[in-house]
């Protein structure tokens, strides 16, 4: 134990250990000093609003007096007041008012406005009271002091009462539950202490992200490698963070400040606050997600470097402009280029991990990589939400787009430093009549509404009715944070925990199953009880729900549709998700036009069953023949079906790993398709074959591990 | 090889303590914005939920007050009614004083031909009845106050009526949140100087995990050598 002791004074924790200290240090400091200040300031407070509350029970009682003054005071005595009140949380409560005669060594009550304790029949006289009372008659002055008696613990305002004869005849007292005398609506509530340990968590998630970038801009690359993956995937999961971080910004303040614009009259009174909310989260949305085609031309037209820092010097830019002129007009409109400019950092990452996993390293494969960016993402919205809600809460619209711009420009620095060297990819363009053909397709189209637009629209979800349900419960937009966090412990930690403990349990289409059933479980609940602590139930199904695809997708859907199309396959997938988001945004902003919340989110939910069962439905209506043979289907007979979206669809198992016998002659679909014509393919890439190792080996998370040897 | 040792080694010292530097400004800018945040953050509400328990109490005693004002004396003979109420008002308004949170400023009016003529009143600034035309409301019948919300004062304007239900004088009666602001820069100002030492205070503590080892090994090593 000593020798414990002595080495631990002796030797300073290094590496993991040492970063780990830190972390905890600062997460347990920071909390600490959040839960002191929150104290210390619901303390100062408390003693104003009871300062207030005491002088309010003092002028009630002299008040009362007054009026009763030079009458006689005698039992069935009318009080000439109309009933006094006060506020507390919002709900405006009656002071209970109680007249005395003296009788005696003590004081007779002739009068209280309790209706169901009535003076005549049940005398009543003042017991429990202090010297306070006998005070108040004799030196006639106005006191407040606490009182209890059977019914409760109260805080009382006293004041003498001047009789016909010019004496004091009596005494009225004001009482208010002492509860409420000290209750404060802002103190220290259990959504306030979520959004402290959120502060804390994302604070120290900045923390390791910062001290992981300077490790990798301190330390040597891999230079063996080629130049995209030379900083390996913690600079890809770097540049996700930074990004998230600082896409998710703009988007979350959209609500607060439309809304603060809208009460400082800066809206015309005739255009409701929620329709220009919609407008700006379409415009956006549109922005971010949209335009595919002419972010392809602009990538190939400057590469994607430069064009992801044009892209957000603009951003920067336009940022800027919308935040120092305060028009709302001016503001709507620059959203939509703004998010065309931020959906670049996107669409940046993407053209990385197409480039990066075709390389031909395993532990570089798609999967892997979009795995990382997406920890990346949901680290990166949970700290962008708390710093937007912290910054515009404190220092305005100005300040947030300072800090997006500032972020931006540190994803600049990391996109130039991290990968140098990304050429765009050649995927053929998908125009609008061939994704519409898609989606009429029974199976594959279904698929694609179904299961990937629905999962756009939740994210709309998080970005436009979050931030606007919140609002209108009154908590900070900082809370929203908790919610994020709450969603990528659950999505990323539980459920992929879960499924790595029972591997092979699910298919592709029992995961599509239960993640509908979550969905529309959690959107009910909360259509039913709109309620902060309803939507901590709601977030965690929806982080199940959208934690059990891991981004298998893509082959899922590849494997459904014919050989020809599937180059077509993730422009597919992108745009019916991109398709989500953007009528998510819509539909999402529509709910709060109406008064009833709880009607319009049940209606929407009505909706959101239909498609997210739509699929589930399909597959149990087209029940699957099975074949004699699992190892099918080697010749796909899609030559009779006109359908070129349908192809393998009666396949029972697709979506789960293949068999050992399944691997000897894979579908020729999986194939290289030739994005990069030009590139060489390196040397190295023994695995031709795209989403297989060269091992065979039927675990997913050996594919997808480090195997080179 | 000893000489790239060496600079290798100065390169990674070097690179360490940029670390460290850009960590703890970053720690402690972040602790403070996250405090400051906080602290803002609860003051606000606070505040909201004071302006809104003094404007209810604001609006109640005001429509006390006109209940208590007898109408017919203002009417009969405005001097006594100016007397009398000069005495009855301080003592129902409790504690006017400029100093005291609870501030109120008051004034009272009679009201004939169209015109207000001032009785009594508890200041010289921030009443607002004889700067607003509010003679057509006043004769409209209304029953509601008239209240203005503004510059951080909470302003109730209530008619007085005689036995005839004729509206003979106003009461005026206000509530300044000034006292707010002063009070909320102490407690912010307060809170963020105790955070900045705390913080301090509390990377000094941390570093010392690192600094104890180092003086163990300086103490060991002179133990060797002598």
């Amino acid at each position: 134990m000593r020798n414990f002791f002595l080495s631990s004074l002796t030797t300073p924790p290094r590496e993991n250990k040492s970063l780990a200290a830190q972390l905890g240090y600062c997460f347990v400091v920071i909390l600490i000093i959040l839960i002191v200040i929150s104290i210390t300031i619901t303390s100062a407070y408390t003693s104003v609003l009871e300062q207030d509350r005491s002088d309010a029970l003092q002028v009630t009682a002299v008040t009362s007096a007054l009026a009763i003054s030079h009458t006689a005071l005698q039992e069935g005595m009318k009080f000439p007041m109309p009933a006094s009140t006060y506020i507390i949380s919002g709900h405006i409560y009656a002071y209970k008012v109680n007249i005395y005669t003296k009788a005696g060594n003590s004081f007779l009550r002739v009068y209280t406005s309790t209706p169901a304790d009535t003076v005549s029949s049940n005398q009543y006289t003042l017991d429990g009271a202090g010297d306070e009372y006998r005070k108040a008659f004799e030196m006639q002055e106005v006191v407040v002091t606490a009182r209890s008696d059977k019914t409760g613990s109260y805080v009382a305002g006293v004041a003498p009462v001047i009789g016909v004869e010019g004496t004091v005849s009596g005494l009225v007292e004001v009482l208010m539950p002492e509860s409420d005398f000290h209750a404060a609506e802002h103190g220290l509530s259990l959504s306030w202490i979520f959004t402290m340990l959120s502060i804390a968590v994302a604070l120290s998630i900045v923390y390791f992200e910062i001290h992981k970038l300077l490790t990798i801009m301190l330390g040597q690359p891999d230079r063996q490698l080629p130049k995209i993956i030379r900083y390996g995937l913690s600079g890809c999961q770097s540049i996700s963070f930074f990004s998230a971080m600082a896409c998710s910004m703009p988007p979350l303040v959209i609500v607060s400040h439309i809304l603060s614009a809208s009460k400082s009259w800066d809206l015309p009174s005739n255009i409701p606050a929620g329709a220009v909310i919609l407008l700006g989260g379409f415009l956006f949305a549109a922005g971010f997600f949209g335009f595919s085609t002419l972010r392809m031309l602009f990538v190939r037209r400057f590469t994607t470097r430069i064009s992801l820092i044009i892209s957000i010097f603009a951003a920067f830019l336009l940022l800027l402009v919308s935040s120092a002129f305060s028009n709302t007009y001016l503001y709507l409109l620059l959203l939509l280029p703004t998010g065309f400019c931020l959906g670049m950092v996107f669409y940046f990452q993407r053209e990385y991990r197409i480039y990066a996993s075709r390389l031909g390293y395993d532990e570089f494969s798609e999967r892997v990589i979009h795995n990382t960016q997406y920890a990346g993402y949901l680290l990166g919205a949970c700290v962008g939400a708390v710093l937007s809600g912290i910054i515009f809460e404190r220092f305005g619209l100005l300040a947030v787009s300072v800090i997006c711009g500032s972020i931006l420009l540190i994803v600049g620095i990391q996109a130039l430093l991290f990968v140098q060297h990304c050429p765009p990819s050649s995927s053929p363009p998908l125009y609008l009549p061939n994704f519409l053909y898609a989606l009429t397709s029974k199976k594959s189209g279904t698929f694609v509404w179904s299961c990937v637009t629905t999962s756009g629209v939740q994210l709309a979800f998080y970005f436009v009715f979050l931030p606007f349900f919140l609002n209108s419960l009154g908590l900070s937009l900082a809370t929203i944070s908790f919610y994020f966090i709450l969603f990528s412990f659950v999505g990323s930690i539980l459920v992929k925990s879960f499924l790595k403990l029972f591997p092979n349990r699910l298919n592709m289409q029992g995961r599509i199953l239960i993640s509908a059933i979550l969905q529309v479980a959690g959107l009910l609940i909360l259509s039913f009880m709109p309620t902060a602590k309803t939507l901590v139930i709601t977030v965690i199904l929806m982080g199940v729900a959208l934690g059990l695809h891991e981004f298998r997708f893509l082959d899922f859907y590849k494997d459904m549709i014919r050989e020809d199309k599937q180059a077509l396959a993730r422009e597919i997938l992108e745009r019916g998700f991109a398709s989500g988001v953007i009528l998510g945004s819509a539909g999402y902003g529509v709910l709060f036009l109406f008064e009833n919340i709880q009607l319009s989110l049940l209606l929407f939910t009505l909706v959101m069953a239909v498609l997210l069962f739509a699929y589930p439905l399909i597959t149990l209506l087209y029940t699957p023949v099975r074949p004699n043979n699992p190892a099918a289907p080697q010749e796909p007979s899609y030559s009779g079906s006109e359908d070129p979206f349908a192809q393998y669809q009666e396949v029972s198992d697709y979506g789960n790993p293949p068999q050992q016998n399944d691997i000897t002659n894979p579908s020729a679909g999986n194939d290289y398709q030739g994005e990069y014509p030009g590139q060489e393919t390196p040397f190295y890439n023994e695995n031709r074959i795209y989403g297989q190792n060269r091992f065979n080996t039927n675990n997913p998370d050996e594919r997808e591990g480090d195997n080179r040897r | 090889m000893s000489f790239q040792a060496d600079q290798q080694k100065g390169s990674e010292s070097s690179s360490t303590v940029l670390k460290i530097i850009v960590l703890t400004l970053f720690a402690v800018v972040t602790a403070i914005v996250a405090v400051s945040f906080a602290a803002n953050h609860m003051r606000i509400g606070f505040e909201k939920e004071y302006r809104m328990q003094v404007n209810l109490k604001t609006e109640q005693l005001a429509a006390a007050s006109s209940l208590l004002i007898n109408g017919d004396e203002i009417a009969a003979d405005p001097a006594k009614a100016q007397t009398k109420y000069a005495s009855i008002l301080p003592a129902i308004m409790i504690d006017s004083m400029e100093t005291n949170q609870s501030r109120k400023l008051y004034a009272l009016y009679s009201y004939s031909g169209g015109a207000l003529t001032l009785l009594l009143k508890s200041s010289d600034t921030g009443l607002l009845a004889s700067e607003i035309p509010i003679s057509g409301w006043m004769t409209l019948g209304i029953t509601n106050p008239y209240i203005i919300d503004k510059n951080g004062q909470h302003t109730v304007l209530t008619p007085i009526r005689d036995s005839q239900n004729k509206v003979v004088g106003l009461f005026e009666l206000s509530s300044t949140y000034a006292f707010l602001d002063v009070y909320g820069n102490a407690v912010e100002r307060r809170v963020l100087m105790s955070v900045l030492v705390a913080v301090t205070a509390g990377i000094s503590l941390f570093s010392l995990q690192y600094l104890i080892p180092g003086i163990f090994r300086l103490a060991r090593r002179r133990g060797v050598r002598y």
